[in-house]
């Protein structure tokens, strides 16, 4: 179903993120959707903008003990630990299946040095292909997942940061490369400046705040790993605080698109990251309560735009900054 | 989206929610549901509450928005169907604001479910024997298990127990044994022909002790131990006695184990649990109770 505006045309909704044409500006969130066929039977994965994996390491991971995910008022505290299947078993069993989804799909992938770095990426790269719109179309470096104790460093200091952008870049050539900042940082304009000089196509932000949970009864942390990463409606605000920060700072005059995230559940709140400087955005946490969110948001989104007469997604982009 | 039909009080604590529901896929006994206990969130207003359209609080108490954003996972208790609707049937016990919204909702209320998921428990052979474990809220799929196997001649006995004789989630037709003799005396049950031991912490109903204490009892009166499966839900330590029990007897058993579960379809890999994995170094790999379960054999979980 798509709505009209008033000049009787179906609003454009697809945007630019690096060499890749997505068909709609809504993505779902790595760690969020798995390899995606998990969600097949409830949704039609195609009329995503597209969806980003679970994080992929070099060697596959069990992940930390439970409990790994507790919730939190107004959304979840997680630390799961990168459980995956690793980078060898990813390539021979769910790249042939997200090949079939019928969406652009951006693999994330983590590691705990910048040689695991660059080897994920360059065997992931060499299935990537930003010019065709669906399958494997690029990578989102994940380097600031909080869970993993050595894992903090690249996200939070813009000079090794910007060292492990530059080495990945050098092995990324087909796909397009996203790097996911860390909001858990002083300044985060510093961090998303590196990832720039290091080659980042794209920004995706914000990855969840750290955060902490603690039982009353027992006295000791919720979860196992003791802290996490805090997510869902709780956090929408401050993500859209940092994505309008890093956009008006950063990312508009380097002309770098940022995808933005951060508690997203409808149309409204994905307005609302355009409007403060996202070219895209992506849902997370509201996915486990309902799975049809980023099709209502994309629904949503075209009757917005028709309904004020807008022509094309892109209108919005950093729109709470426009002349009258 | 079913829409709620009635609630019905099973003791002091427990009650049972029944929804009708278009297009309900095939289910069996085991599997769960992924329930949204909260408002549903409205892209118009907001939090849109089940009987009118008015946002913020709701006259009911202790309706506002919990704040919570999760489904939570809910055994099924019952299905029934008739040509286009089925009838699905959810225990619960109010233990926070989830529960208490569930409680809140009145006939004709929408609730907003995702299901069936994961696997649930499997039929034995014809002519096998089964002895069915209930420990509180744990009832919730023994009940429907009962029936189905009944009718797929299967022998079942039962054990149901509780803490006290109030928080029995069932309807006692007949005063149970004291000393744990199965009798037709819960009514679910003895209508498929199941004799049930009832047993409580305190003594107040059927025999005194845990549910495991029963099984003790029924284990060394049955001389056919090696064609009975144990089917068994409730509290993980409960559950523990019954596999390590059943381990100790070469007996086959099967147990509904619960986890806080983020999204219950094998995606978010929070619900784990330890299984039983020969390959690994450790002798076990992180399994995920959505997705690999709910339902496990006793024998591949390794208690943590």
């Amino acid at each position: 179903m798509n709505a009209k505006n008033k000049r009787g045309n179906v609003p454009d909704l697809s945007v630019q993120i690096g060499n890749v044409r997505l068909k709609n500006p809504v993505l779902t969130a790595s760690g969020t959707c798995g390899y995606g066929r998990e969600y097949a039977p409830y949704v039609d994965l195609s009329r995503w903008g597209g969806f980003t994996t679970k994080s992929v390491t070099a060697e596959p991971r069990a992940g930390n003990p439970p409990e790994r995910l507790v919730e939190v008022t107004g959304g979840l505290l997680n630390a799961i630990g990168l459980a995956n299947v690793g980078l060898e078993r990813f390539m021979a069993e769910k790249v042939p299946e997200i090949e079939g989804l019928g969406t652009a799909v951006f693999v994330n992938v983590a590691g705990h040095c910048l040689d695991d770095y660059v080897k994920v990426c360059r065997r992931v790269d060499s299935v990537a292909d930003a010019s065709r719109g669906e399958g494997i179309v690029g990578i989102e470096l994940n380097v600031s997942c909080p869970n993993v104790a050595d894992g903090l460093q690249f996200g939070t200091d813009p000079a090794r940061l910007r060292e492990l952008v530059s080495a990945v870049r050098a092995e990324v050539t087909r796909g397009v490369l996203v790097v996911k900042l860390s909001p858990n940082v002083t300044d985060i304009t510093a961090t998303a400046r590196a990832a720039i000089m290091g080659g980042a196509d794209a920004l995706s932000m914000v990855n969840t705040f750290a955060g902490m949970a603690i039982d009353i009864e027992t006295w000791r942390p919720k979860l196992a790993n003791r802290s996490g990463g805090v997510s869902g409606p709780a956090i929408k605000p401050m993500a859209v605080h940092l994505v309008h920060q890093v956009w008006r700072d950063v990312a508009r005059d380097a002309g770098v698109p940022i995808i933005g995230m951060g508690g997203i559940r409808s149309w409204r709140d994905a307005v609302e990251f355009m409007l403060a400087g996202a070219t895209a955005v992506a849902v997370g946490t509201a996915l486990f309560a309902d799975p049809r969110t980023p099709e209502q948001i994309i629904e949503g989104l075209s009757a917005y735009l028709s309904e004020r007469g807008l022509s094309s997604v892109g209108g919005l982009v950093g729109g709470c900054e426009a002349e009258g | 989206m079913g829409r709620i039909l009635r609630r019905h009080e099973l003791c002091r604590a427990h009650f049972e929610l029944t929804f009708e529901v278009e297009g309900f896929p095939a289910a069996v006994p085991g599997q769960f549901l992924q329930v949204l206990c909260r408002p549903p969130f409205d892209d118009r207003v907001g939090v849109r509450f089940p009987n009118n359209n008015q946002t913020g609080t709701d006259s009911r108490s202790g309706c506002e928005d919990p704040g919570s954003v999760l489904r939570r996972p809910f055994s099924i208790a019952g299905v029934r169907r008739n040509r286009t609707c089925a009838e699905v049937d959810l225990l619960a016990r109010v233990v926070g604001a989830g529960t208490l919204y569930l409680a809140s909702l009145v006939p004709g209320d929408m609730l907003d479910v995702m299901g069936p998921m994961g696997r649930g428990f499997s039929m034995p052979k014809p002519r096998a024997r089964a002895l069915l474990v209930a420990g509180g809220v744990g009832w919730a799929p023994i009940g429907w298990l009962g029936e189905r196997l009944s009718t797929a001649g299967v022998t079942c006995d039962a054990i149901c127990a509780a803490a006290t004789r109030d928080l029995l989630p069932v309807s006692i037709i007949k005063e149970p044994s004291p000393d744990g003799e199965n009798t037709l005396c819960v009514d679910e049950l003895a209508r498929v022909g199941i004799r049930t031991m009832v047993t409580t912490d305190d003594g107040s109903c059927g025999l005194q002790g845990l549910a495991t204490d029963g099984m003790k009892r029924y284990l060394a009166m049955c001389d056919d131990s090696p064609s009975l499966t144990v089917y068994a839900c409730g509290p993980s330590a409960m559950l523990r006695a019954v596999a390590s029990m059943c381990g100790d007897s070469g007996i086959r058993c099967e147990l509904a184990m619960e986890r806080m579960m983020g999204c219950g379809m094998g995606t978010c890999q929070s619900c784990v649990i330890r299984l039983a994995d020969d390959s690994s170094a450790e002798g076990w790999r992180y399994g995920l109770c959505c997705a690999d379960g709910p339902v496990f054999r006793g024998d591949q979980v390794v208690w943590g």
